[in-house]
């Protein structure tokens, strides 16, 4: 039985990677993955709502047009409230983000599926966009005086030598804590659900004690509505972060 | 109003009906609202289980990053030039009161734009929330 084995029902196994055409390039494996599939999903899913939402531009929208116009809606207002309406300029970075990151976050909820998010590489690298995008257009906007974002006015030099520090210290911790907070509560909530619904599984293959296995299944239903929850949260932290981000970097010296 | 002869319920028969009816319709109406307090109360305290969860996870991300980020920047200082357990310490230092100075931030930025700071308000994954403010960088 697979109980007794283990096999099928290790939590992490949800989480492999399997190449699905394998392809190499210049040494480099660049295989087409389940990641990378998911990921195509994802961009497809998003751009079908969106273009399909807008297609019709009716005055009073459809099911699809008004899933569109909310979350136009939504990160405009996300993106002005975080970083002004200068900010602006990075609607679509962020709105970009913010889609990505929900579809594959959702997308990761239905059985069978594989989460993008929850592999670490992938959150880095968004984090690190969003890092070195901040980094850029700050020595673009404002020259040298981005640096003041490591300085606060009106501070004693001796109290300067312990806060520019702190304050570098924590802009570069930034990207990590920004990917970590993602990947981690995207994996986190898959293992858990999946040790759940083993437990079942388990309960249901141990004779008598089957009769306890809707106590696990309830749990599961539950788990899955806070993950729902939670996908939803996560995609919004990460993109309201990256607004207030972005505002560092367009008015420093806040 | 009805006119049609002999089959016209009396007066009492109507004003009974009218009555029954008015009761049934009062009665749906507050099973009704009663059923949809309970799921509003039920969503409110899942996402507020929620999004208490998530602050916790932001503060704790915050206070861990910055401490292991001091230390991992004084190990490579000290792996560059060579001054072994000298810049870990200190960096380790500078990057606790970094990780402590963004929890403070956090829960600066969550007073100032109010309980909702963090995420937007209940239910608005279905609805449109132009009601949200999420704190503004400090």
């Amino acid at each position: 039985m697979a109980a007794e084995t283990g096999g099928g029902l290790d939590p992490i196994e949800q989480f492999d990677i399997s190449k699905i055409v394998p392809l190499h390039f210049g040494g480099y494996d660049i295989s087409f993955t389940n990641s990378a599939l998911f990921m195509l999903l994802a961009v497809g899913i998003t751009a079908w709502i969106m273009i399909a939402g807008s297609s019709a531009r009716a005055l009073v929208p459809g099911r699809l047009q008004s899933l569109a116009e909310t979350a136009y809606e939504f990160i405009a207002n996300m993106v002005r409230q975080g970083a002004g309406e200068s900010g602006m300029k990075f609607f679509p970075f962020v709105f970009c983000l913010f889609m990505f990151i929900l579809v594959c976050n959702f997308l990761g909820l239905i059985p069978y599926t594989f989460t993008v998010t929850s592999h670490i590489i992938i959150t880095v690298t968004l984090a690190l966009l969003v890092f070195f995008t901040v980094i850029i257009t700050g020595f673009i906007k404002n020259g040298v005086g981005f640096l003041r974002l490591f300085v606060p006015s009106g501070i004693p030099f001796a109290v300067l030598l312990f806060v520019v520090p702190i304050e570098v210290i924590s802009f570069i911790s930034r990207p990590v804590s920004h990917s970590i907070r993602l990947f981690a509560n995207m994996l986190a909530g898959h293992i858990t659900l999946a040790v759940f619904g083993g437990f079942v599984v388990m309960l249901l293959g141990a004779g008598v004690w089957a009769v306890l296995a809707p106590l696990p299944f309830a749990f599961t239903i539950g788990l899955m509505a806070l993950e729902l929850l939670v996908s939803f949260l996560q995609a919004y932290v990460f993109a309201m972060l990256t607004c207030m981000y972005i505002n560092d970097a367009l008015h420093p010296g806040h | 109003m009805t006119d049609s002869g002999h089959r016209q319920p009396g007066d009492s028969e109507l004003r009974h009906r009218l009555d029954h009816l008015a009761r049934d319709i009062e009665a749906r109406r507050a099973r009704d609202a009663s059923a949809g307090q309970a799921r509003a109360a039920q969503d409110g305290s899942m996402a507020q289980a929620g999004r208490a969860m998530s602050l916790g996870f932001r503060a704790i991300t915050e206070l861990m990053v910055g401490l292991g980020m001091g230390a991992g920047l004084g190990w490579g200082i000290d792996w560059l030039a060579g001054t072994a357990p000298l810049f870990m310490i200190i960096l380790l230092f500078f990057g606790m009161a970094a990780g402590v100075w963004n929890v403070m931030r956090l829960a600066n930025s969550m007073n100032a734009a109010g309980d909702s700071a963090l995420a937007p308000p209940v239910g608005a994954a279905a609805k449109t929330p132009v009601s949200n403010d999420p704190p503004q960088a400090g």
